[in-house]
């Protein structure tokens, strides 16, 4: 079966109902924080944030964490990198070209949740946003409409495309082709006979997809109206406010010294 | 629909002519056309003869949309697109409301009221109009409450709908549809069929519809043009335009049934005129029933029965049930017999499962449970594909697109890929190829490179890339999709051939034409469930089976049905010796 590329949960909570210009801003402001800080113990706190906010969005932690699987070993491949690898001071544990120290230690931790805390405030957004709104919310804070579009033609035509591709790699399996034995060489060669019909699945796609948009009239004037309308409430504006001053104060408070574990590093 | 805003007519076309960069010979010349206010103007042709590019230059598309040598004018809406700058053919295109062919490569929303917004939002529409517009253009194409809907969630039918409320929120002066049913199954085609009638019947409506499908067109429509290699041939109303029924099959179109009927008839002396509708076509007929110029003969079952087979299965289904991982399950505990030699017809709406099924036969899905049997063998395809090349060699499947496959720098490669698979080499390899070219009618192409062949020869080769495996069973999907009549009777007249050379035939199709012509039995499906499953006869006898399945009898079925035939006709033929009693066997 084709992809679905959406990931939002539908759920009645203030989360769901927020503006998307807040959500976007929110986040950026969540990569701000979680970058300015090296000390695990504000690494877990924005990362208990996260998964409260979660909770007033009424996600579950499994929904939530569910989502960045993958990226949970990335993160503990990550931890482990730099507890071994990482700043130096008294080893407590020594071993040909390692040489792990306490410092070392949670200062890998704490990259492994900074990964983390990234990843899921990307998919918190995804999940709490519907796909058309994040769009909105990005024209809204003056993205081009242009680059909108392809990002929404992108998530629109993946599951279509996925399809034709599930479909010509049948044709050729029924066809007697095996993709899955063979060396790397021999595979490139025979993963031809699917990469081919799938581009020109793709510009033919592409080609009817032009004439439709051409058809409605696009680029009749150099700016468009939008049917999305939606005015933020004063408690939305006031966070509007409120959160570049948070992301500002998170850089205030780490050029004071504050969450930062070692000095002088991310 | 816009009101008529001047007395000029919408669309005006003056010697107009137009070439694709890069082909030999213009794509249309000399067209000269107006589209009136108010009526329904049908533009029929074969494949390749302008429909689709003659429905571009009427939005203003072509010339400045796609690249080639323009000559002439289109007028729409009083001013000459030829000669207006891009921004102002932007503007243009609002008074052409334009649906194509393909339903999922025009719907690029994330969500229906997306789509139907878009051309609104380019023309600077305040945001309070575009909702009200849009809740009611859904409203009038049947989709109200279908807003906040993914198009990718639509069935084929609904996405059509969904392009026409698009269409139609701009108020366009002409809503021009170039083959908005050919590629949806029966349900679609009612649904999209029911909104075009709709609009016509308001009254208001200027609407120009192209196909290469007469009938549903003739039904509706109030002009006809009739476009051949690129030019008008004839037009005017139905009845003058298919006044003379050769000349139309010489342009490469097909008669609907109710015509080639009355045609011959009135050749015969029985009737005064041939009909275009199948209401005139079947009150004609009543007619000349009453007045004796016409005489029943016998049911055409008794000496019209198709073969039917109980010799050894080639395919044996047993408790087949089959889910997608993590989904519902789509396939329920199915038994099924295909004996060999015997030609089937699967048909159902489209998400019956019909297909999902004829992937288990050469192993491309493997059951959830229950077991799939080739030739007394239990077949141990997975979807990993193990055993699959040996399922490849009992079972070819020839897939709806031909695109889906082609690959290779020519054709003989192409043909030979399935071998060369299978670890066919050397001689052996070039005969098998050269025979399956010789019998689909490719032989002397086998240098040329396929993407430059034209549909219907890609068609065939494709067939061709399957025989030369040598299979048994040949799994024929959708053989007509896309194709014009002649296209479609080639196609079918191949997938005969290997019938009569032997071979096991399972097509799967939503054209009841096709089953009605060629089918010797027919398996229906409905939601995951053979709920049918008889000759092509007995099939078409069962209204209720028929009404169960959303499906309709192909048009000289339904007439003879309505003229008292004690059992289905299934052809024209049929019904020229059921009424015409004396040329019985001639």
């Amino acid at each position: 079966m084709p992809l679905i590329a959406t990931f939002y949960l539908d759920r009645r909570s203030p989360v769901h109902r927020a503006h998307p210009r807040i959500k976007l801003v929110a986040s950026l402001v969540a990569f701000v924080a979680i970058i300015c800080f090296n000390d695990p113990r504000y690494q877990l706190a924005i990362f208990v944030a996260i998964l409260l906010l979660g909770a007033l969005a009424r996600l579950t932690p499994f929904e939530l964490l569910g989502r960045v699987r993958p990226v949970l070993v990335i993160a503990v491949i990550i931890a482990a990198a730099w507890a071994l690898f990482g700043p130096a001071g008294t080893p407590v544990w020594q071993f040909w070209i390692f040489h792990v120290t306490g410092t070392s230690i949670l200062y890998g931790i704490a990259a492994g949740i900074r990964v983390v805390s990234l990843a899921l405030t990307f998919f918190f957004v995804l999940e709490t946003t519907e796909q058309a709104d994040v769009l909105y919310g990005l024209v809204s804070l003056g993205m081009p409409y242009p680059f909108a579009f392809i990002i929404a033609s992108i998530f629109r035509f993946a599951p279509t495309i996925s399809g034709e591709g599930e479909t010509i790699r049948e044709a050729q399996r029924a066809r007697g082709m095996d993709f899955s034995s063979g060396s790397i060489f021999t595979r490139i060669q025979k993963s031809m006979s699917f990469v081919i019909p799938l581009l020109v699945r793709v510009l033919k796609t592409t080609v009817d997809l032009s004439l439709a948009i051409a058809s409605k009239a696009y680029g009749a004037y150099p700016k468009r109206t939008s049917f999305r309308q939606r005015a933020m409430t004063s408690g939305e504006r006031m966070l509007m406010v409120l959160l570049p001053a948070i992301a500002a104060a998170c850089i205030l408070a780490r050029v004071l010294g504050y969450g930062a574990l070692v000095p002088g590093t991310l | 629909m816009s009101s008529r805003e001047h007395d000029a007519d919408p669309v005006v076309l003056r010697d107009a002519m137009f070439r694709y960069r890069s082909a030999e010979l213009p794509a249309l010349q000399h067209i000269d056309l107006v589209i009136p206010w108010g009526q329904l103007t049908a533009i029929l042709g074969p494949t390749n003869a302008g429909k689709t590019t003659l429905c571009l230059m009427l939005a203003g598309l072509v010339p400045h949309q796609l690249p080639g040598e323009f000559s002439g004018s289109v007028v729409v809406a009083g001013e000459d697109s030829a000669e207006l700058g891009q921004e102002k053919i932007a503007q243009l295109t609002r008074h052409v409301g334009s649906v194509f062919q393909n339903p999922e490569s025009q719907l690029f929303g994330l969500t229906v009221e997306e789509d139907v917004a878009f051309g609104q939002e380019n023309l600077m529409v305040a945001a309070a109009q575009i909702r009200s517009t849009t809740a009611e253009v859904l409203a009038v194409v049947g989709l109200g409450g279908f807003e906040k809907r993914s198009p990718y969630r639509l069935s084929g039918g609904q996405k059509q709908r969904v392009a026409i409320a698009a269409a139609l929120a701009l108020h366009p002066q002409v809503l021009a549809l170039d083959e908005p049913i050919s590629e949806l199954d029966p349900i679609g085609k009612a649904e999209v069929l029911e909104v075009v009638r709709a609009l016509k019947d308001e009254g208001s409506a200027t609407i120009v519809v192209a196909d290469h499908d007469a009938e549903w067109v003739l039904e509706i429509a109030d002009r006809v043009v009739i476009l051949a290699a690129g030019s008008i041939v004839a037009s005017g109303t139905p009845a003058e335009v298919f006044a003379d029924p050769d000349a139309i099959l010489a342009h490469g179109l097909h008669l609907p049934d109710a015509l080639a009927l009355t045609h011959y008839l009135t050749r015969a002396g029985a009737l005064p005129a041939a009909s275009t509708t199948e209401a005139s076509a079947t009150h004609a007929l009543q007619s000349a029933l009453r007045d004796g110029r016409l005489v029943a003969g016998s049911p055409p079952a008794a000496r019209a029965a198709r073969a039917t087979h109980s010799g050894a299965p080639a395919i044996e289904v047993r408790g087949l049930s089959f889910g997608y991982p993590g989904s519902a399950q789509v396939l329920h505990e199915l038994d099924l017999v295909i004996p060999a030699n015997d030609y089937i017809a699967l048909v159902g709406h489209n998400g019956s499962g019909k297909t999902t099924l004829a992937k288990h036969f050469n192993g491309i899905l493997a059951p959830s449970s229950g077991t799939v049997l080739l030739n007394g063998a239990l077949l141990k395809g997975t979807a990993a594909g193990v055993g699959l090349s040996a399922a490849a060699r009992t079972v070819g499947y020839v897939y709806q697109n031909p695109d889906h496959q082609i690959f290779a720098r020519t054709v003989f490669d192409e043909v030979a890929f399935g071998p060369r698979n299978l670890g066919v080499s050397g001689d052996e390899l070039s005969r098998v190829v050269t025979d399956a070219l010789e019998f689909v009618g490719l032989a002397g192409d086998e240098k040329k490179e396929p993407f430059f062949l034209g549909l219907g020869q890609r068609q065939r080769l494709a067939v061709a890339s399957v025989l030369a495996m040598q299979p048994a069973v040949l799994v024929v999907d959708e053989p007509d999709t896309g194709q014009d009549a002649a296209g479609a009777a080639e196609m079918m007249h191949l997938v005969d051939r290997l019938h009569d050379a032997g071979r096991t035939i399972v097509m799967i199709t939503h054209s009841m034409e096709l089953v009605a012509r060629h089918a010797h039995r027919v398996v229906a499906m409905a939601d995951g469930r053979i709920v049918a499953d008889s000759p092509t006869r007995e099939f078409f006898a069962s209204a209720e089976t028929l009404a169960g399945l959303s499906l309709r009898a192909p048009q000289v079925t339904r007439i003879c049905a309505a003229l008292g035939s004690a059992s289905p006709i299934l052809t024209v033929e049929e019904a020229i010796d059921w009424l015409i009693p004396g040329r019985q066997g001639t």
